[in-house]
């Protein structure tokens, strides 16, 4: 079997396979590689196998997708769906576990399109079974038609809970209230970049009239809409029971089985921490991301970002994001001359520069809340391991302020995630009590394998003759 | 293919024309061809997928998205599989993995 290539793409969402769509264009050698069944990514799940009802309730966002995987899929590229990545390394090298073996495969450029993932933000009650993202709700609905059959309450902030309340209104799912996280305070600050943000009014009035909508359909079906809402909390007894939360000094309770929650969208970074890249803290969505240049190049030469995994702009900007590193990636490799990279590279550059316009404002609109991590000393911070803020606290005061040391302790960020849903906690709280800024902490980073793989495995892996050790 | 347990139902105008047989927890189901063991199992009853490493709490998908590891079960032997990336397929056997102990204890040995 093939080993070597002359890029490799890690993620098959719409900047991966835009990337490698273009890569194989221009008569290079590429693998992808994708932890799902199919490609599409998150935003773009299951489009060749989604039903005509599916399609209609997801609109247009989703099915512009289509002919973005129909070019891929009909592409040179080798695809490697349902394949792991648990190691990429700065020579080149990546090894993915695929039906239960392992396998290396090696280029000269590895192109890191790992997209996004939900902030994750924790809460009271938020491990009980019941209690899911957003984002987890539409991969479900995308994937399989399932939707919720019992009254559920929606809660957070930005696009993303209205685009999901849009959807499950459609769908006639009773839902007991939507509970709208974001402070209204927040409209003032935002105002300042408003100036890129009415350049592109299409868009702005695109999110006015998602929101009006939802609320003109919550109305017809008498489903309460809460501004304002804070001390969300999710109880019960092994499983979800009750929701509850606070609107100005109204106390509210649902008793429901299902909680859909969402604070935002962040760069999927853990491949980046493993390989070695460079970060940056922004310091208005509050996370960190690789640092990235003009044509997704980062701090070691061999590896490349493209898409949300470098910083969170949307679909349609990860797909000329993905474009623009395979132009540069044929330039380099001498597959397009100077004169042909420029021609080509203006008009992608154009239509990404048209989506980025908006986002500063987008961004500080639906900046994390102040509060939005002032954690009580019980709520669970580490999911995997159970471990509380408190403790975390009790370490900071103690003078430890690099969750990599605190990890070791207790075990904070060790369990199965390896500290994907906590590290975001985690480095707040550092933030909280020591008073450091998290520009100035230590990073967490993540050993290999990154995914689990089983020792047997390991000891059968198809890793390659040429591999060095 | 709902059991009347589960809080999810599949949507209408959902047509499946293909379905496979698979087992969860020796249970012999049959649900649609092409979809999620975590789609699956959460369309089939209520119950949790695993349970904690650390304090063994009843644990169920949160992320669905390959991110949180809460959705981990044994597929035909297999511990650690993350159920939100495994396609169902004829014949498969899924079960609740609640054995985190026993792998440790393996461990120790």
């Amino acid at each position: 079997m093939k080993k070597t290539y002359d890029a490799i793409v890690i993620g098959a969402g719409p900047s991966g396979i835009a990337c490698a769509t273009e890569l194989a264009g221009k008569g290079l050698d590429v693998a992808v590689v994708d932890e799902q069944a199919g490609p599409g990514g998150q935003i773009y799940r299951n489009i060749t196998g989604s039903s005509a009802a599916q399609q209609k309730i997801l609109g247009t966002d989703y099915t512009d997708g289509l002919e973005l995987v129909n070019a891929f899929s009909s592409s040179a590229v080798d695809y490697f769906p349902q394949s792991r990545v648990w190691q990429a390394a700065e020579n080149g090298a990546v090894y993915f576990s695929r039906n239960g073996v392992s396998q290396q495969l090696r280029a000269p450029n590895l192109v890191l399109c790992t997209g996004a993932m939900e902030r994750p933000v924790p809460f009271p009650g938020w491990t009980l079974p019941g209690v899911m993202t957003c984002g987890g709700m539409s991969n479900l609905y995308k994937d399989s038609g399932l939707v919720p059959s019992q009254s559920l309450v929606i809660a957070g902030s930005g696009p993303f809970v209205w685009l999901v309340s849009e959807h499950l209104l459609a769908l006639d799912v009773p839902i007991a209230a939507i509970l709208d996280t974001a402070p209204l305070k927040q409209v003032f600050p935002a105002l300042k970049q408003v100036s890129g943000a009415v350049k592109r009014l299409d868009f702005m009035m695109k999110g006015v009239r998602l929101i009006g909508e939802v609320y003109l359909a919550a109305r017809k079906k008498r489903v309460p809409i809460y501004r304002n809402v804070t001390e969300l909390q999710a109880q019960g007894a092994e499983k979800l029971e009750r929701v509850s939360a606070r609107a100005g000094k109204k106390q509210l309770v649902f008793d429901v089985d299902t909680l859909l929650v969402s604070e935002g969208i962040i760069p999927n970074t853990a491949l980046f921490r493993q390989v070695g890249c460079s970060h940056r803290w922004d310091p208005v969505q509050r996370y960190w991301h690789p640092e990235v240049r003009g044509e997704g190049q980062t701090s070691l030469s061999s590896v490349y970002i493209a898409g949300d995994g470098g910083f969170v702009h949307g679909a349609k900007s990860a797909e000329y994001k993905g474009r623009i590193t395979a132009l540069h990636i044929a330039k380099e490799m001498r597959r397009l001359s100077t004169v042909e990279y420029d021609e080509q590279l203006t008009p992608v550059r154009k239509q990404l520069d048209r989506e980025l316009f908006p986002r500063p404002f987008i961004d500080a609109l639906y900046a994390p809340r102040r509060d939005l991590f002032a954690l009580d000393d019980e709520t669970v911070v580490c999911r995997c391991e159970g471990v509380s803020a408190g403790r975390v606290r009790e370490l900071v005061r103690q003078g430890l302020t690099d969750h990599n040391e605190i990890k070791a302790i207790i075990r904070c960020g060790m369990g199965p995630c390896q500290g994907r849903m906590c590290s975001a906690a985690v480095l707040e709280l550092i933030s909280e009590v020591s008073g450091m800024n998290p520009a100035n902490t230590r990073q967490h980073r993540l050993r290999p394998p990154i995914k689990p793989v089983s020792l047997q495995e390991l000891a059968n892996a198809q890793l390659g003759e040429e591999d060095e050790s | 293919m709902s059991q009347g347990k589960s809080r999810f139902s599949w949507s209408e105008g959902q047509a499946f024309n293909k379905t496979v047989n698979v087992t969860f927890d020796g249970e012999l189901q049959s649900v649609p061809a092409g979809i999620s063991v975590a789609a699956a199992l959460l369309g089939h009853d209520d119950g949790h997928f695993c349970r904690s490493a650390a304090d063994k709490e009843k644990r169920a998908p949160y992320c669905l998205m390959g991110i949180c590891f809460e959705c981990l079960v044994e597929i035909d032997g297999l511990k650690n599989r993350q159920a939100c990336l495994e396609p169902v397929y004829e014949g498969m056997s899924v079960n609740r993995q609640q054995a985190v102990m026993e792998e440790k204890n393996e461990e120790n040995l």
